[in-house]
């Protein structure tokens, strides 16, 4: 009987890549690369009958060859070759297998699916788990598992489960750069063994996350179980799901995709909220809510203190807050008070927003100390500042104002305990800009953010519409806790 | 219960009467009207006289399904000689509408006061299996789609928050000097059903169209189950 681990696939203590190979245009040297280039610890057999050895290890020409038992396979081999590959797996004790390749029940092709049927027949028989097929299998940066270049190394709290390939890749490149780490990420394709519902109950047991996200293009298996787990796991950890096929012409690609259907559009948002999870509606939603619960605390309220901005950019991010339905309260009295005290000359003047525009260098007023102001004080329940773009200085005070300004978020964000975002434009450069002082500036200055593991937003309404989820999200689970 | 599914499946046909239905209502323990079928102008007035005026006569008939528009619906009858009166009246109008309906008589009902009206209904999503919807009876469900649905099976949350997010739920809190309804009571009707259909797969749909209801309470006034 197989079993309900997946240790296999998260920490195997060794593995085997089938269709291993040293040739740069393969599959199977993109792998053998991952494979070796995150820390793994573990044995790695290349399997390839034509190579004695690559990549500084021993290669070999199938399975049976290998002189040890072996938990955990990835093929890269044609769908076609998998069930002699299953019967060599038994042979060596393998828990579990990674079935990469695609062109499976997708295809709709009567002998594809067949194919399928015998390949997990044989599985159950075996007792051996299957991953895919038609996926990328397993990221764990804590193990040193991955399917793709550049993934962040740094083991962190974001579990993915993801229906896809390229948009797990795309979660893995796009939120990293947002700061974003992950404990596992798992494409898993197909779904024709390990589905969803497999996937959510090891999140909902696994320490290490803390926040699960997921790509769903069509449910496998039970439906009202998936309800059923999301619940359970919505009670510990927020879920962030973003559905593939929402609408009816993006329906119809699922099943050339995964070979699955999407199912009705209405119903399925109605049913993950009710289930406590957060549906969103593009990847970029989806990495914007993974940031908010992953790197602020429980947002308590409503109530924002905005600092950052000149006049104008104040005035529309208050517009955006107050759409959300945030309010945004006065400058408390004492803040005036306080800075009047320290010899401001403009205390009487400032307000909340916290107009960056209006200092005067030398005064006691400027965005750090108002910053640390505001997020001592109990008028707000979190304070969003905002790294303003294009301030009308010339280079020196640009680079010195907006490096002051961000340091002096990431102090209060420190040492206080006020929930704290920033607003960072994001813009896509050219390469002359890319090179200038003024990208240059902002480039580092992003990178600080990541590295004090700083959340931040493109803009504000993407701000705003995930604390809301945050909000939310707490005020439920607090209040199931007293029913 | 199952002795009502049971018949039905039995005489060939997967929709129960309203008086079945409603039945099946009182079983769960949600408030509905007596309903007895009289297949006599005597035995009308003998029900109404038992249930107490006024009352509702309607044609029974599972060939007639609008039965407003085939005059086979009098309300608000206050006295045997009205209730005699209007069961041959909906019997001719009956036979004029459809002269091919297999009429099983007449059904009287006790006729309730008017309260806030609601709907309360259930259908099967291919995926997720039983649906509950709720909404505000009239205009509001049938031009405005002012209606929300929760996944069976339903918790407390989901029936309180599924009556608060319709956009019309001021009207159950009071309005215009209407007193506000029992929404715990309205909750406690989608939790009944939903717990109902969870354990009875061969429910396909179910229309509880109108519901009254009131300060203390509400009944459902029409009711219609349609079987797997």
């Amino acid at each position: 009987m197989a079993s309900n681990n997946l240790d296999f696939m998260f920490y195997p203590k060794s593995l085997a890549v089938v269709g291993a190979s040293s040739n740069p245009a393969s599959f199977g040297c993109d792998f053998m690369t991952h494979v070796t280039s995150y820390g793994y610890k573990g044995k790695i057999y290349p399997i390839n009958p034509k190579q004695s050895e690559m990549f500084g290890l021993k290669a070999y020409p199938d399975l049976l060859s290998v002189p040890e038992n072996i938990d955990y396979v990835i093929s890269l081999i044609g769908v076609n070759n998998v069930p002699a590959l299953l019967s060599q797996c038994a042979k060596k004790g393998v828990k579990g297998v990674h079935i990469l390749a695609g062109r499976g029940a997708e295809t709709g092709r009567a002998d594809a699916i067949q194919l399928e049927a015998d390949i997990i027949k044989a599985a159950r028989d075996y007792g051996i788990r299957l991953l895919g097929p038609n996926c990328l299998g397993v990221f764990c940066p804590e193990t040193g598992l991955a399917f793709g270049y550049d993934f962040p190394r740094e083991p962190g709290c974001v579990g993915g489960v993801i229906q896809s390939g390229g948009n797990s890749t795309d979660l893995m490149h796009i939120g990293a750069l947002r700061g974003l780490r992950f404990s596992k990420v798992v494409s898993y394709g197909n779904a024709l063994d390990i589905n969803q519902n497999d996937l959510f109950e090891y999140f909902l047991n696994d320490s290490k996350t803390k926040v699960v996200v997921s790509y769903i293009e069509g449910l496998k298996g039970d439906s009202r179980e998936f309800l059923k787990l999301l619940r359970q796991v919505t009670a510990k950890k927020p879920v962030i799901i973003l559905k593939g096929g929402r609408t009816n012409a993006g329906a119809k690609l699922t099943v050339s995709h995964t070979a699955s259907l999407a199912g009705s559009g209405k119903i399925w948002d109605i049913a993950v909220r009710q289930a406590g999870a957060i549906p969103v509606r593009n990847l970029d939603e989806m990495i914007n809510m993974a940031v908010a619960f992953s790197m602020l605390p429980p947002i308590k309220g409503k109530r924002v203190g905005i600092a950052g901005c000149g006049g104008g950019r104040s005035i529309l991010s208050v517009d955006a807050w107050a759409d959300e339905g945030f309010d945004i309260p006065a400058l408390p009295e004492e803040i005036r008070q306080e800075l009047k005290n320290r010899g401001s000359q403009i205390w009487d003047w400032i307000g909340n927003p916290a107009d960056a525009s209006i200092t005067i260098p030398g005064d006691a007023y400027s965005m750090t100390s108002i910053t640390a102001e505001m997020a001592k004080n109990p008028a707000f329940d979190f304070i969003a500042t905002d790294a303003q773009e294009d301030p009308p200085f010339g280079k020196d005070r640009f680079v010195q104002e907006l490096t002051e300004n961000i340091q002096g978020f990431i102090k209060a964000r420190k040492e206080n305990e006020k929930p704290l975002l920033v607003v960072y434009d994001e813009r896509s450069v050219g390469i002359t800009e890319a090179e200038s002082w003024n990208y240059q500036t902002r480039a580092k200055l992003r990178t600080l953010l990541v590295n004090e593991k700083v959340p931040f937003f493109p803009s504000t309404d993407e701000a705003a519409r995930a604390v809301n989820e945050l909000i939310a999200y707490y005020q439920r689970r607090e209040e199931s806790s007293r029913m | 219960m199952n002795i009502i599914i049971g018949n039905a499946l039995k005489q060939g046909r997967n929709i129960l009467s309203e008086m079945e239905s409603k039945q099946l209502i009182k079983e769960i323990g949600i408030q509905t009207t007596e309903m007895k079928l009289a297949t006599s102008k005597e035995e009308a007035v003998k029900f109404s006289e038992e249930t107490g005026y006024p009352v509702v006569l309607k044609v029974a008939s599972f060939d007639i399904t609008h039965k407003s528009d085939a005059g086979g619906v009098k309300v608000g009858l206050k006295n045997g000689a009205e209730v005699s009166r209007a069961y041959e009246e909906i019997l001719v109008s009956a036979l004029k509408y459809n002269p091919k309906a297999s009429v099983q008589g007449v059904t009287v009902q006790n006729m309730v006061k008017p309260g806030v009206e609601v709907i309360i209904g259930m259908t099967q999503d291919p995926q997720f299996g039983p649906v509950i919807m709720f909404g505000l009876g009239g205009v509001f469900v049938e031009i405005l789609k002012d209606v929300s649905f929760k996944v069976v099976p339903l918790n407390r949350r989901d029936a309180h928050s599924m009556i608060k997010e319709i956009k019309g739920y001021r009207l159950l809190q009071g309005y215009r000097g209407q007193k506000p309804v029992d929404i715990d009571y309205l909750e406690n009707i989608l939790l009944k059903l939903s717990d109902f259909v969870d354990k009875n797969s061969s429910i396909k749909e179910i229309d509880l169209n109108p519901i009254f209801a009131y300060p203390d309470g509400a009944s459902v006034v029409d009711a219609r189950m349609v079987l797997n």
